[in-house]
């Protein structure tokens, strides 16, 4: 039902007028995940990362983390990756000639100071916390897409034409702590996110 | 002293001897690749260029060297279709991906057709080879699928009588690999007389829609629903099934949209298309060409797919 839900606000186009769903992943108009529990960590309540710390437990030394999700699935309606408007009372053809790089980049956010970030390959997570997380999410199997889309199209007259992306993704997020002999040095929160597929929605519209 | 001597050099020597050889092995090149579907259609000879990804063991090698590449051609395994290639660029992919264990650099080889065919046949090579010819003297053959060329009177509708007002191509696991399932439509009659709708027929020929199995209007609920779960029914990707006319008709000014299932020859991973919609309009004949529009994008390899890809193991020591 929920897919319903979104494939309809596409279609009726009604993300035009909505605002991003999420702060942290602007492109994204709309997000439904796959199980209900799951939230972007910027939609956890403040009562609620403070609970989550409190689970981190009373590690002496070391890091600590407490994972508010693991690789759940969500679906998106992301941006307009292409429009062209003709104005004319004739139809418009022309060659839509893109070299679209598609670099695949695992999105690592964080607070405070945990640092957290991917190597130079975008392949695994660096330092002790990243090496921790994934021992628990798994290593990115993601790779770079380039895709060279070459098409001749055709606008109707007095029509706008729009190629929107929506697609799948997962996300990890939580919450960690760094104690040496008891002592605080590193606290925040983080969130891993990965698309997984895109998929691109070809539609006209009236002008 | 000197009997020690007598031990010590002959030892030293043989473990000198074998770094050697073992720093100047050099590693045997491995490429891979998984066969696709390649095809090109156009309105005239524009050119038009394709990608082939190719994985290879090594980051740097004759290989991958643009400038060590003497001529490039698609033919089939007796060469009795053959199309000479222009290569126009090698890109690195920034990320790799492991087959069988071991980490691959990704290469884009970027080609176009460097004849003018100007026929309205198709042309076509089934189970095709990429073969790339080096300066050094080394031939590298690579299975990379089937390849079509088609030349189209035109592009869009051949009136502006109807339109395309949305597509959405539904992706389903077949046989464990991620592919174009079916597409959902929707067209638009812009012109004052009623336009009956007759068949949409796919311009990559290893693809057929299965006109029969056409529900009308499309009730596709997620880019990734089960072809089976839209029909209500089991499907078949791959049975022969006889050529049938839709027999559609859309009022003037209205739209009507429609799900079609397709239907494969050979298995390949398909996420482009390009297609025809047939129509009459008052009797006369029309017809809608669509261009190679990319359905989805992964960004993943599963290891069901990695199984389809084809490895090649090169000696040259």
């Amino acid at each position: 039902m929920r897919k319903i839900i979104i494939l309809c606000l596409v279609l009726l186009n009604i993300s035009i007028y909505s605002v991003n769903a999420s702060v942290n992943y602007p492109d994204f108009k709309e997000i439904e995940f796959e199980n209900d529990g799951a939230k972007l960590i910027e939609d956890y309540a403040i009562t609620d990362i403070e609970k989550a710390y409190e689970n981190l437990g009373k590690k002496f030394i070391g890091w600590s983390i407490y994972y508010l999700n693991i690789n759940e699935e969500f679906h998106y309606v992301g941006k307009i990756s292409f429009a062209r408007e003709n104005e004319l009372y004739v139809p418009l053809v022309f060659d839509h000639d893109v070299e679209e790089k598609v670099e695949y980049e695992r999105s690592v956010k964080y607070t405070g100071k945990l640092n957290l970030k991917a190597d130079a390959s975008n392949k695994t997570l660096k330092g002790a916390l990243g090496g921790e997380i994934e021992k628990t999410i798994g290593t990115n199997e993601l790779y770079s897409r380039t895709e060279k889309i070459e098409m001749s199209i055709v606008v109707p007259a007095r029509k706008k034409l729009c190629v929107r992306v929506v697609g799948e993704a997962r996300i990890s997020n939580g919450v960690s702590r760094y104690k040496f002999f008891g002592i605080v040095f590193k606290k925040g929160t983080w969130e891993i996110m990965d698309i997984i597929s895109e998929y691109y929605l070809y539609y006209e519209e009236d002008i | 002293m000197k009997k020690y001597l007598y031990i010590l050099f002959p030892t030293l020597f043989l473990t000198a001897f074998t770094i050697l050889v073992a720093c100047s092995n050099v590693d045997n090149l491995v490429l891979s690749i998984m066969p696709k579907s390649y095809y090109i259609v156009e309105e005239q000879y524009q050119n038009q260029s394709f990608d082939v990804e190719i994985f290879s063991n090594l980051d740097k090698s004759f290989f991958s060297d643009i400038v060590q590449i003497e001529e490039v051609y698609i033919k089939d395994q007796a060469e009795s279709n053959l199309i000479e290639l222009e290569l126009k660029s090698i890109n690195k992919e920034r990320s790799k991906i492991e087959i069988n264990g071991k980490k691959h650099y990704i290469f884009i080889f970027n080609f176009c057709v460097n004849t003018n065919i100007n026929s309205t046949e198709p042309f076509e090579i089934k189970e095709s080879f990429l073969s790339l010819e080096y300066l050094n003297g080394k031939i590298l053959d690579l299975k990379i699928g089937n390849f079509t060329y088609t030349r189209v009177t035109h592009i869009g509708s051949s009136n502006d009588d109807i339109s395309v007002s949305h597509i959405l191509g539904v992706k389903n696991t077949i046989n464990q690999i991620d592919t174009l399932a079916g597409i959902e439509f929707e067209l638009e009659n812009r012109s004052s007389s009623t336009i009956r709708l007759n068949s949409v027929n796919s311009l990559d020929r290893n693809i057929s829609f299965s006109l029969r199995n056409t529900i009308s209007p499309s009730v596709v609920e997620s880019p990734k629903q089960d072809v089976s779960d839209i029909l209500s029914k089991d499907y078949d990707f791959f049975s022969d099934e006889q050529f049938l006319n839709l027999d559609y008709y859309i009022a003037s000014g209205e739209t009507l949209s429609f799900f079609i299932p397709i239907k494969y020859d050979e298995l390949y991973k398909t996420n482009k298309l390009a297609f025809i919609i047939n129509f009459e309009k008052q009797g006369l004949p029309g017809k809608i060409i669509f261009d190679n529009f990319l359905f989805f994008r992964d960004f993943s390899i599963s290891l069901s797919e990695k199984s389809m890809i084809e490895s090649y193991l090169y000696d040259f020591n």
